[in-house]
């Protein structure tokens, strides 16, 4: 794909990402409903460290804690760091199969909730911590589908002649 | 030809420490933005608005399958709509033949209200608004409606449905408003049990469903079943309104108190549709202290308090009328 058509994919993902969070999911799968900006930007990040994921993170998250009414720079941390765990994974993860990244993503998706869980307690938001960590279930459903989507738009590495 | 990927050359400056350096200046930025928040600054209040004014069209695209789905409730079929309005049409008759009972009941009331030199609150001023979105998030029983300042709507108004009250605004954008649910944790209703006039304060659960009536003392004359109205008191919620029905009674061994579990009369989370109401009938200035604090969420920082319900206490059946004013208003 071109760069110009990545650039497209890019920002219409993140879109599409932004738009599920507000979706009304069925109650049968509300517990496990993903946080899809935090799938999409990780996979993003983790196939295309080049893009501004991280300036996206922040943006987007702050957008979402407007949305969701939440603590304005909560979500934003939460995608931050996420995304900046999915690009450091990359470094160290590349070469081994996409089930072992997956397992290693479950510990990202872990540390999501976690800031969300923890910003939550710090601001007296007391509710089910189960419902707070039940995304993470969705999220490592999702991810494999989210990164092969994204590896396959992502431009091929520069190489170089010698 | 090297086909080696360019990464595993040995950078003078690695990417990595670029990537460092921007993930820590973010990180200081979104630091100082939950710290801000969290202190109350007015300029990020307003940032807010503006936010959520970009947002709109998002949530109306995650909102469309709704509107989809009332296209097709709309493209039923002529039998089905003849039927719908014959129902309707015995349902009107049925409900005006009760109108008409009713009315004869509010002029009963006003005489009677007169007589005893108590307030009148009986026509309110509402205004009816359509839910944009239902928050997602788990911490969070709060709802997006569409109307917002540019409406009259202010933080702390009461949101009603058909069967009872539903929440209260903790946020207000210029065409957009949040309202918190009364089953949200940092939700608490000034609430009196219909049969006995005794005074608790119904608190949100979190998990949805339920609100629960602690420090109720053991031998409060409360069964399951009792109807719980607002009270009124505190000024916010207008009094009057269904609020939930008791379901549960709870006695911790060892406990000197009682917990009373109550479902709400309102559909929370299931109606497109709310109330929102002008609570006319006392200003806040002018009433007794409220046992609990209800702070919007976030406010925590900068005045709100933590909602903290004290013992009920039973108040005799005659005593929302006598310490009012003793001005009839309008």
């Amino acid at each position: 794909m071109t760069r110009a058509g990545t650039a497209v994919v890019y920002v219409l993902s993140l879109f599409a990402g932004l738009v599920l969070e507000f979706v009304q999911p069925p109650a049968l799968v509300a517990p496990v409903w993903p946080m899809w900006t935090a799938v999409v930007l990780a996979a993003w990040a983790f196939n295309a460290p080049r893009l501004p994921n991280l300036m996206c993170a922040v943006v987007i998250g702050c957008v979402l804690d407007v949305g969701l009414s939440s603590v304005l720079g909560q979500h934003a941390l939460a995608l931050l760091v996420t995304t900046y765990a999915a690009a450091r994974l990359r470094e160290r993860a590349d070469t081994l199969p996409d089930w072992q990244i997956g397992v290693c993503f479950v510990v990202v998706w872990l540390v999501n909730a976690g800031i969300l869980f923890l910003i939550d307690r710090a601001t007296h938001h007391e509710a089910a911590p189960l419902l707070r960590w039940g995304p993470v279930l969705g999220e490592t459903v999702l991810w494999p589908f989210v990164n092969r989507f994204v590896g396959r738009a992502c431009p091929p590495p520069p190489r170089t002649l010698r | 030809m090297n086909t080696l990927h360019t990464d595993t050359h040995k950078r003078l400056f690695s990417r990595t420490s670029s990537l460092r350096l921007r993930f820590v200046v973010l990180l200081a930025i979104a630091g100082t933005l939950l710290y801000f928040d969290v202190a109350g600054t007015a300029q990020l209040h307003r940032a807010r608005g503006w936010v959520a004014q970009v947002l709109r069209p998002v949530i109306w695209i995650a909102d469309l399958p709704h509107v989809v789905d009332d296209i097709g409730g709309t493209l039923r079929s002529r039998r089905a709509l003849l039927e719908e309005n014959a129902t309707l049409k015995h349902r009107q008759l049925e409900l005006a033949a009760r109108l008409q009972r009713l009315q004869a009941l509010e002029a009963e009331n006003q005489r009677i209200r007169s007589l005893l030199a108590a307030s009148t609150t009986l026509r309110q001023r509402v205004l009816i608004s359509e839910v944009l979105e239902s928050s997602q998030d788990p911490y969070r029983h709060q709802i997006l409606i569409d109307r917002g300042s540019a409406d009259g709507v202010y933080v702390g108004q009461a949101v009603v449905d058909a069967w009872g009250v539903l929440g209260q605004i903790v946020r207000v954008h210029p065409h957009t408003a949040v309202a918190l649910l009364i089953t949200d944790p940092q939700s608490g209703i000034p609430v009196e049990v219909n049969r006995t006039g005794l005074h608790s304060v119904a608190l949100g659960r979190g998990d949805g469903t339920t609100l629960s009536l602690p420090f109720l003392p053991n031998n409060a004359d409360v069964h399951v079943g009792d109807l719980l109205v607002s009270s009124g008191l505190g000024g916010r919620f207008p009094s009057g309104y269904p609020v939930g029905r008791i379901v549960q009674l709870r006695h911790p061994a060892g406990e000197s108190f009682m917990e009373a579990v109550a479902q709400p009369q309102a559909h929370v989370g299931r109606g497109r549709e709310v109330l929102l109401v002008w609570n006319t009938e006392q200003p806040a200035a002018q009433l007794p202290a409220l046992p609990v604090d209800i702070a919007p969420p976030g406010m925590a920082g900068h005045g709100g308090k933590a909602v903290r319900p004290t013992p009920a206490r039973k108040a005799p059946v005659a005593k929302r009328a006598a310490p009012r004013s003793a001005t009839p208003r309008p």
